[in-house]
């Protein structure tokens, strides 16, 4: 098994100033990741970007834990396209791949990439690239260019250019703790504040197109479940019932949001039309119904049920209302979010009195352990269901974890500040 | 979840207990001795008593569904067996000769491959006994039988007989389920075989591509043929078949394009 200790430290963005910002170990590789070398950039004279384009494409290579970059001490060249390239040189080096490219300014206010993706072992190019950001933007460059090589070379869409949400809780002086809504880029890097609050702030969560969010803030010393539009930053609160208001959820299509009331006795899961507000429930039972999550049809949703005595995932059809029980295997299953293709769950899963992250095939009943650590909660898949988020703790603190969905891959994003838990993995974002 | 529940639980707990509160005086009128006092024991044990209730549901209702799982996959199971059996009686009576072994893999090349998948895998029956008896290279049974035979050739590494029974196979079967497989068993053993035929092979191997281009042995059939090249001192000719093998079939995770491309760092 390979340990590699890899840390990225993040540069505040001089927009916002946050405490929590998150740094990266990978503390568990795939055991046979492909060998790849990522050339540093020529640039053309004259032109400063902020960012260096490789070293992000680099980072983001070996964090999906699938690939070797080579260290560029090692590099024998510095080669800015296929031309300059001789592929004894890297072939000796024993890499499979090599990534070469430069950067210009075609347009004043833009950065452009050429670049081209080389296959040393048949000497060809396999792919060649061009795109164009505006000069505000390199790091958006970079995971551009790791998306286009990533999926060229898994044949899985690459999500470098995803977002995360995640909620950090600091302690300040008097007992007093300060609750922040966090946004960063997958990697960590860009992060913003994007509420702030001296009560809790949980359940983030995205809408399907990625230009909005909900969650629960108990700012007015009660929970209720808020909508925040990301481009205006314009908050609208959507429930404030008598009770719980907790763990919303936007369906597939973005028009309706689940979520869990109290409003009528125990805590059921309830339906929001959000055009109309039209409420239905869901679900009717004298048990806890909770940590609603959409099936990718919508047209069911599965949740959280102690109606058979121990905490279980069910499933509702949203039109008959019909519940049936899906998992079978353990006696705390919890938490569940489901797999894009519809065919997998992932969900907290109790063995031994320890919590850890589990994933389920939905066809077969099978269910596999993902961590080894104990208290892992929120588990929150990538859209390209590579990897997933989850929360853990780490010498005594809450950090943010992640997992690739065969378990091979494993890294922490710790925070330096804080705690932070419930990360949220964004959509693909346009 | 783990932090929510708690308070879940007070929530539901509170609004349970108004509820049993509005009730109260109807409990008293029925009771002889309605003092405030009595009268709010009772309406704690009832509580209790509901709360006891719920609890047993709940864990019958745990229960129910747990034993109704398990009945499904029982049902499941017993399906499963009887086809199992269905299937095995069916090949007993058609076949009358037992294919054994068919799925076994031999040697890591049958392992790498996926052979096994395409083979019926029926178990042995008393006639296999008769048949080990006579001259196995004889192609005296039918079409599965027949190739059975010439793989088990192979499995005990007969390579020399199993090359005539595979050929005699090819010309009995000029388009048998499994002339395919044997086409790319005769490329393999030209290889293995002493002296090597590597020309023979290579027109094997030409066979399979030709003949079967969608053929699930086709990815390993290039890659194999890439090698044989190779071996023939052919070096360009191999370099442009395992670069296709890798081009081709990059993006499925065949094995062959690992090994293609394994190949390809170690001799080129």
């Amino acid at each position: 098994m390979l340990i590699r200790i890899f840390t990225v430290l993040i540069f505040l963005a001089a927009s916002s100033v946050s405490m929590a910002d998150l740094t990266i170990e990978i503390n568990k590789g795939k055991d046979d990741p492909v060998p790849i070398a990522i050339v540093p950039f020529g640039w053309q004279a004259g032109l400063t970007v902020a960012e260096d384009i490789a070293s992000i494409v680099e980072s983001d290579l070996h964090r999906s834990g699938q690939f070797d970059p080579l260290s560029r001490s090692d590099m024998l060249g510095r080669p800015r396209n296929s031309t300059e390239v001789y592929y004894r040189d890297w072939k000796s080096l024993g890499v499979d791949y090599v990534v070469v490219g430069s950067l210009s300014q075609e347009v004043t206010g833009t950065v452009t990439a050429n670049y081209e993706l080389l296959d040393v072992n048949t000497q060809r190019v396999i792919l060649t690239g061009k795109e164009s950001v505006s000069t505000d933007q390199p790091r958006y460059l970079a995971h551009t260019v790791s998306d286009k090589i990533y999926e060229k070379l898994t044949n899985i869409r690459g999500a470098f250019r995803t977002q995360l949400l995640y909620v950090s809780a600091v302690r300040e002086g008097g007992n007093r703790t300060r609750f922040r809504l966090l946004k960063s880029d997958i990697d960590g890097a860009n992060e913003s504040v994007l509420f702030d609050s001296r009560e809790p702030i949980m359940a983030p969560t995205w809408s399907p197109d990625g230009q909005k969010i909900a969650y629960v803030s108990f700012e007015t010393s009660r929970p209720a479940i808020y909508i925040q539009d990301l481009r205006t930053n314009a908050r609208t609160q959507l429930t404030s019932f008598r009770g719980l208001n907790g763990a919303p959820a936007f369906s597939p299509d973005g028009a309706k949001m689940a979520m869990v009331l109290s409003k009528d006795g125990s805590p059921d899961i309830y339906v929001m039309d959000l055009a109309s507000g039209d409420l239905q429930r869901i679900t009717n039972h004298f048990a806890i119904d909770t940590e609603p999550a959409w099936m990718p049809d919508g047209r069911s949703i599965v949740f959280t049920s102690d109606r058979g005595g121990k905490p279980q995932i069910y499933k509702v059809d949203v039109a008959s209302r019909s519940v049936e029980r899906i998992t079978f295997e353990g006696d705390y299953n919890a938490r569940a979010r489901v797999l894009a293709d519809g065919l997998g769950l992932v969900m907290v899963h109790r063995e031994n009195g320890n919590f850890h992250i589990a994933v389920m095939d939905m066809k077969r009943n099978r269910v596999e352990i993902l961590t080894t650590t104990n208290l892992d909660e929120s588990p929150s898949v990538a859209p390209n269901a590579s990897m997933l988020l989850y929360a853990t703790q780490y010498d005594g603190k809450g950090v943010l974890a992640a997992v690739s969905i065969d378990g091979g891959v494993k890294y922490r994003l710790p925070s330096r500040f804080g705690d932070v838990r419930e990360p949220a993995w964004s959509p693909f974002l346009q | 979840m783990q932090f929510l529940k708690p308070l879940f639980l007070l929530l539901s707990a509170a609004c349970l207990s108004a509820q049993l509160w509005a009730q109260a005086p109807v409990v008293d009128v029925g009771s002889p001795r309605s003092d405030s006092q009595s009268g709010r024991n009772m309406e704690g044990e009832m509580y209790q008593q509901l709360q006891l209730l719920r609890q047993e549901i709940m864990a019958l209702r745990g229960t129910v569904e747990e034993q109704g799982y398990q009945l499904r996959q029982l049902k499941q199971q017993g399906l499963d067996r009887y086809i199992d059996l269905d299937r095995r009686l069916t090949a007993a009576g058609s076949v009358g000769v037992g294919i054994e072994g068919a799925a076994i893999t031999a040697g890591s090349e049958a392992a790498a491959t996926d052979n096994a998948a395409a083979i019926p895998a029926t178990e042995t029956t008393d006639d296999a006994v008769v048949v080990a008896g006579t001259t196995p290279a004889l192609l005296d049974g039918d079409e599965s039988s027949d190739y059975s035979k010439a793989y088990d050739l192979v499995k005990s590494a007969s390579y020399d007989q199993a090359v005539t029974a595979f050929a005699a196979y090819v010309e009995k079967y000029p388009s048998g389920r499994y002339t395919p497989n044997a086409w790319y068993w005769l490329g393999e053993l030209y290889v293995a075989i002493k002296p090597q035929n590597l020309d023979a092979s290579t027109k094997a191997f030409q066979r399979l591509l030709t003949d079967y281009p969608d053929h699930g042995k086709v990815p390993a059939a290039m890659y194999k043929l890439g090698t044989v090249y190779f071996l023939n001192g052919d070096k360009k000719k191999s370099q442009e078949m395992l670069t296709h093998v890798i081009d081709r079939y990059g993006s499925t995770g065949n094995s062959a394009v690992n090994k293609s491309r394994e190949f390809l760092r170690k001799n080129f």
